[in-house]
Parts: C-alpha cells; structure tokens; sequence
C-alpha cells in the first residue's frame, strides 16, 4: 500500500507548473508532481509499466494537442480507465465543462489567482 | 392589314363621339411614359407600343409589332417556358402577376413587374391580353444590397462575438498570473532573492498584456474603408517593410531577394503591415541566415495553391514569401491565422501569436485570401492572393 502520494500535471506553462508545486509543498512536502509539458510526453510518462500517479491534471489551453484531446487519448489504455483525472483551467464556458464531464474526466478545477486558494483546493483533493 | 383590337365604350354614342373617345384612350396609353402597356393576341403577339415600353424595353414599334412577347424574357425562362406558363395562368385566373429579370433590345437585363389581363369579348370569350410592365430596377438592386449589407453586418458580429470571446481569455492569463505571483510574494515577504524573482515575474506578465493589448488595437482598427483604396506600387511597400526590419535584418544577417512585383489597388499603409508581419516573421522563425525570396505571378482560381471553395472566377496575383525558417507542420496550415495562436515548442520565439491573424484580416480587406504551405524543418512559403 503506498504511502506518499502521486501526481502528473499536464501543462505547457512553467510558472503554473512552478506555482502548482509550490502549493503541493504547502500540503505535505513528500508529495511527489511529475511534470509533462504537452499531451504527447504526458502519454509516454503515462505507461503501463511505469505508471503510479493518484491523480492526473491536465491544462485544457495548450498549443498543439488541448487539453481536451489530451483527455480523450488518456481515456482509451485499459490500465488508466480508472485514472482520477483532474481538468485544470482557467474559467470555461459551461458547455466545455459538460464535455470534459462526458469525456471522462473526475472533477475541473479553476486556476486560482492566490496561491492560498490553490493549497486549499489541492488539499480536498489529495486528503480525501 | 393587321386588325387592332379596340377597347369598346360601355355606353353607346354618336359615331364621332366613339371615335374621339377611342382616341383619347390610345394617346393616353401611348403616351404613357413609366409603364408598357401592351396589347397581345390570344397566342402572345405583340399588337402595340407605348412611349413606356419603348422606354423600358428599348424597341421601337415598328421592330416589335408583329412578334412574341417572349422576347423580352431571359434564355433559360424561355427554355422553361416561362411566358406561356404566363398566359395560361392570365387564361384561367383572369390574370397573372409576376416579377423577375427581363432584356432589352441590347441585351442588358432590367427587373420588371408584369401584369397579364385578360381581354374578353362579349360572349365572354378570350380575345387577347394587355401586358403593362414597370421597371423596378432600381428598387430590386437597393433591396439586394440592403440584404447583403445584412448578412456582412451578421457574419462581422459573430467575427467580433468571436474575437472578444479569443481576446479576453487570452488577456486573462497574464492578469491570473500577476495575482498569484503577488500572493506567492505575500507569503514569503522575508525571502528577499524569492520576492525579487517573482517581482520580475510580475513586470514580464504585465509587458506581455501590455503587448497583448496593442496587438489587439491594431487588429480591430483594421477596417476596409473603400476611400482608403489606391493604385499602390508593391516594390516601395516592400522597400518601406524593409526600413522598418532593418535592425532585425541586419541583426540576423539575413537576405532578402524579391521579383519585381506589381502595382494593384490597395489600401498602402495595410499592405505595408502586410509585409512587415509575413517578412517579420520568416526572420524571427530562421536561426541561421534567413533567405527570404518573395515572387509573383498572375494566377487564375485552378492555378492556387488551397484555394477557398467559392471564388469569383477572375485572375489574382500572387505574392510568395518563402523562407528557410523551422517550418511548421503540415496539419497547423491553417490554424496558424487564428488569433492568439502559436505554434507547440515556440514560447523561445517572442511574439504575441496575433502577426498572421493580423495578415490574413488584411488580406480579407482586400478580397483576396492567404494560405501557407510548410513542412516541420523545411521552411515556410506564404501565399497571398489579391485581386488584380
């Protein structure tokens, strides 16, 4: 039964991954964040045989494969079916969060402009 | 001797006074001036003229009496028989009504209202018709430019919807980030070296809104004004675009070859950006020596290179810019003209993503269209198309 917690965020933009690890650091410093700047290395991290994270994030505005087809190709491998996958984002318009809803993802989280707000939103997520 | 038909007063009267009445009815009809009115026999022939008609319809009497009214009617209503559908309908119903392109003697064409009247004899038995014409010209094409001014009205706003929707989402970004870089701050007030960091993360977020911002007032201040159209000589545009990249150009040592290019109309300070942007680009886009060459031709629609699908059949010019640059893959050929769109792995090359959005509304103003042809590693080469 492992003990410390894993991540994978899935986002092209360095401050946020940045900003994103420093709020983990705020919860419990033994968490584990592996970063993945776009959809195509996120799905060679995401390998059966090497896969462990507990959650995934994935930004939905990215150059080159979104957010949303990012999803769609995580969704398909038997061995991450039941991946906790996180839509992470600016605000969206309600359609888009139906979609990524029927697509398969858990929850959508809007980017927070405090980084206290992102520590106590994290913490849901990785204490429940 | 042909027969005239003759339109019989209801009352009886002396001889004269009949036949001074019937000839105070033709000279009203003849002289009658905005209308034809016209007298057919029961198979369609014309029996008379009016000032009006040869007026509308250009004929003069003695080149029309005698034939079918059918003449007046364009080819492919003729082959779908449109005037004898015309005066059944005036046969059964009494008359008929109808409005649509008709031709002049000269062939140019006029939007005619018709009525058809049937002409009934005693024993009520059909004898003829009377065909009065209106030109409605002038109100047909006000009206057709009425709707196409609607529908441009409409296709802008969803263009604006749209833009506004792309613009302020895109300016959120720096403006989010600017606050949690703030909150980060706040939290760690005594880590001076972490403060000064992100301090300067601050500074590039708020340059980069500030770019963000001018970009898009640039953009939306681009309209096609049709008083700002001139015969515009593309060598010295090309040579102005050259002045303002001349610190880029020597910068990257980069050459720049061209043809010499056409004069067309234009709006001159537009096509100067136009250069600026597609030139400005290829350089910024080429880590070692840039070569850009830029030729023209005269093309016809089946000589284009992704032409769009409805195009007027007339001849354009085509400006290529060719570069040596990185290329890009084929499958972002045409999100590359969106607004706020830059290409995967490109954050190193500066830029605000709105340069070729920016080109292609040019373009657009112009009535012409841009399209790019690339291969990742390769080089880029951008079609311009304008009107020749």
């Amino acid at each position: 039964m492992k003990n410390t917690k894993e991540c994978l965020l899935i986002d092209d933009d360095p401050a946020d991954q940045e900003i994103f690890r420093m709020a983990l650091q705020e919860i419990d410093g033994s968490i584990k964040c592996v970063l993945a700047n776009n959809g195509i290395d996120a799905l060679t991290i995401l390998n059966p045989l090497t896969f462990t994270s507990d959650f995934i994030f994935i930004d939905i505005n990215m150059p080159g494969m979104n957010g949303i087809q990012c999803l769609t190709e995580i969704k398909k491998p038997d061995h991450l079916k039941d991946a906790k996958i996180i839509m992470y984002s600016t605000p969206a318009q309600p359609k888009i969060v139906e979609l990524i809803s029927v697509l398969g993802a858990n929850d959508f989280l809007v980017k927070p402009v405090t980084l206290d707000l992102l520590t106590e939103q994290l913490s849901t997520i990785f204490l429940n | 001797m042909r027969k005239r038909l003759s339109l019989k007063p209801k009352s009886l009267k002396e001889p004269s006074t009949i036949k001074r009445s019937e000839e105070r009815y033709h000279r009203m009809i003849a002289e009658v001036q905005d209308y034809a009115i016209i007298l057919l026999d029961r198979k369609g022939i014309i029996q008379n003229w009016n000032k009006g008609a040869e007026k509308i319809k250009q004929y003069k009497e003695a080149e029309i009496v005698g034939k079918h009214f059918g003449a007046f009617y364009l080819p492919d209503d003729r082959k779908n028989k449109l005037p004898e559908k015309l005066i059944r309908e005036a046969l059964r119903e009494g008359r008929a009504m109808h409005e649509g392109w008709r031709m002049r003697k000269d062939g140019s064409q006029f939007w005619g209202s018709i009525v058809i009247t049937a002409l009934h004899d005693e024993k009520n038995k059909v004898i003829g018709f009377s065909k009065v014409t209106r030109d409605l010209t002038e109100r047909k094409i006000a009206a057709d430019n009425l709707q196409n001014y609607a529908a441009e009205l409409e296709l802008q706003n969803k263009e604006l919807e749209q833009f506004a929707y792309v613009a302020s989402h895109d300016l959120q970004e720096p403006l989010r980030k600017i606050q949690t870089f703030a909150s980060v701050i706040e939290k760690n007030m005594a880590d001076e070296s972490l403060v000064k960091r992100y301090l300067d993360k601050i500074n590039a977020s708020a340059n980069r809104m500030s770019q963000l911002i001018k970009s898009v007032l640039n953009y939306s201040g681009l309209s096609a004004n049709k008083d700002q159209i001139l015969e515009t000589d593309l060598n010295s545009v090309l040579e102005v675009a050259k002045t303002d990249l001349e610190l880029l150009i020597a910068e990257k040592k980069a050459t720049i070859k061209n043809e010499i290019l056409p004069t067309l109309p234009g709006i001159p300070l537009q096509l100067r950006q136009l250069f600026t942007n597609l030139i400005g680009n290829s350089l910024k886009f080429t880590d070692e020596h840039p070569t850009i060459t830029i030729s023209s031709k005269v093309v016809k629609p089946d000589e284009m290179v992704s032409k769009p699908e409805i195009l007027p059949n007339i001849s354009y010019v085509e400006l290529s810019f060719a570069d040596n640059g990185i290329g890009f893959e084929k499958d972002y050929e045409q999100q590359i003209f969106s607004i706020f769109q830059r290409l995967p792995g490109k954050k190193h090359y500066p830029g605000t993503g709105i340069g070729l959005a920016l080109c292609k509304k040019i373009v657009e103003n112009h009535k012409g269209f841009i399209t790019a042809k690339s291969e990742l590693g390769k080089g880029a080469t951008f079609y311009v198309y304008l009107p020749v």
